[in-house]
């Protein structure tokens, strides 16, 4: 019985080892299949990927250069037309300076002119004055000269001389001095 | 009542004339005086007694005054007073006038402007001849200086060529 049992016992063992055997030749085989499948799969898209990013890369280095000549031309445009408008706006302004310049300058030698003849004017109705001025003191100290040569010479006229001239003077003037007293109020 | 009195020819001045007034003054207290130890209405004027001035003679001689009431003086007193504030006429001459010379222009202003004037007569030897009259209002130079002046331009040789000469107006 015991041999029965150890033979049974051995035959299971068997049994069992072969099992496990073919076991671990499928898992091995599987693992194996799987590594490849996967170090396929890997390796075909990175492949792609690369190629892709590369596409990418080089549509993006594309765009961005074609996106650095449009901004590039536009900025180009932009500051020619603004160097234009300006340099024009600066052309106008210059123009318009000048014009100005050349107006205050006329008018300014307008006024120059008018203020010469003024003042020549002036200065020739000074000098008149001053001469006319100076020949008055002239004349008056030529007067002075002859009154006190003629009250010198002759000395002051006695009344009885002149008494005709007097009287006949008040009785010219009578009216006048006759006006006077009368507009005298007396207190 | 007021009184006008006609003041002689020789009493021109307002110094003269206020002297009339305190004289008329001393003449009224002798009167009154008299009046009282004769105890007459009307006194007789004493010109040697009063010691009347020459100019208080001829005042009372101008006013044919040689009867005096004492109430009569008193408003005459107050009327040569008064006159003191007469219009006064200042005169200037070349020479220092004589007192008849004096007398005959007081006469000729009093008999042709109004009685009613003082005067002040002032020499000044540089006026040549002619004179200047002042009144009140106004200055009149008819001295010979001041014509000989507006004048002397057709002597002066620097006037030849310039403008007519200019009369001149108002006094010295």
């Amino acid at each position: 019985m015991q041999t029965i049992f150890i033979i049974i016992a051995v035959v299971l063992l068997a049994i069992m080892v072969t099992v496990l055997t073919i076991v671990s030749l499928q898992l091995v085989r599987s693992r194996r299949e799987l590594n490849e499948l996967v170090h396929a799969l890997g390796h075909a898209d990175v492949d792609q990927m690369n190629e892709s990013l590369q596409n990418q890369a080089r549509q993006l280095t594309r765009g961005v250069h074609d996106l650095s000549q449009l901004y590039l031309t536009k900025l180009n445009q932009s500051l020619n037309d603004t160097v234009q408008n300006q340099t024009k706006a600066y052309a106008e302004m210059l123009a318009q300076l000048q014009r100005n310049s050349a107006e205050l300058l006329q008018k300014n030698q307008a006024t120059a002119t008018t203020y010469d003849q003024k003042t020549q004017g002036e200065l020739e109705q000074v000098i008149a004055q001053t001469k006319q001025k100076l020949l008055q003191q002239i004349d008056t100290r030529l007067q002075m000269i002859l009154v006190n040569y003629l009250i010198s010479s002759l000395g002051p006229v006695d009344f009885g001389a002149q008494r005709d001239y007097i009287f006949s003077t008040l009785e010219h003037n009578k009216a006048q001095l006759k006006q006077d007293i009368s507009n005298v109020k007396v207190d | 009542m007021s009184k006008s009195i006609n003041l002689p020819p020789s009493v021109y001045t307002s110094r003269q004339v206020l002297d009339l007034g305190r004289e008329l003054e001393l003449l009224s207290e002798n009167l009154q005086r008299r009046q009282i130890m004769t105890k007459l209405g009307v006194i007789q004027i004493d010109k040697d007694a009063d010691k009347l001035s020459p100019d208080m003679l001829d005042f009372l001689q101008n006013m044919s005054m040689t009867n005096l009431v004492a109430t009569d003086i008193q408003q005459l007193i107050i009327t040569v007073k008064a006159a003191s504030n007469w219009p006064l006429i200042r005169i200037t001459l070349a020479t220092q006038l004589q007192k008849p010379q004096k007398i005959e222009l007081v006469q000729w202003f009093r008999a042709n402007l109004s009685a009613n004037l003082l005067f002040q007569f002032g020499c000044d030897p540089e006026l040549i001849g002619g004179m200047i009259v002042r009144t009140p209002a106004r200055q009149y130079d008819w001295s010979f200086h001041t014509r000989l002046l507006a004048n002397a331009a057709s002597l002066s040789p620097a006037r030849l060529n310039e403008t007519e000469p200019q009369e001149v107006v108002g006094g010295r």
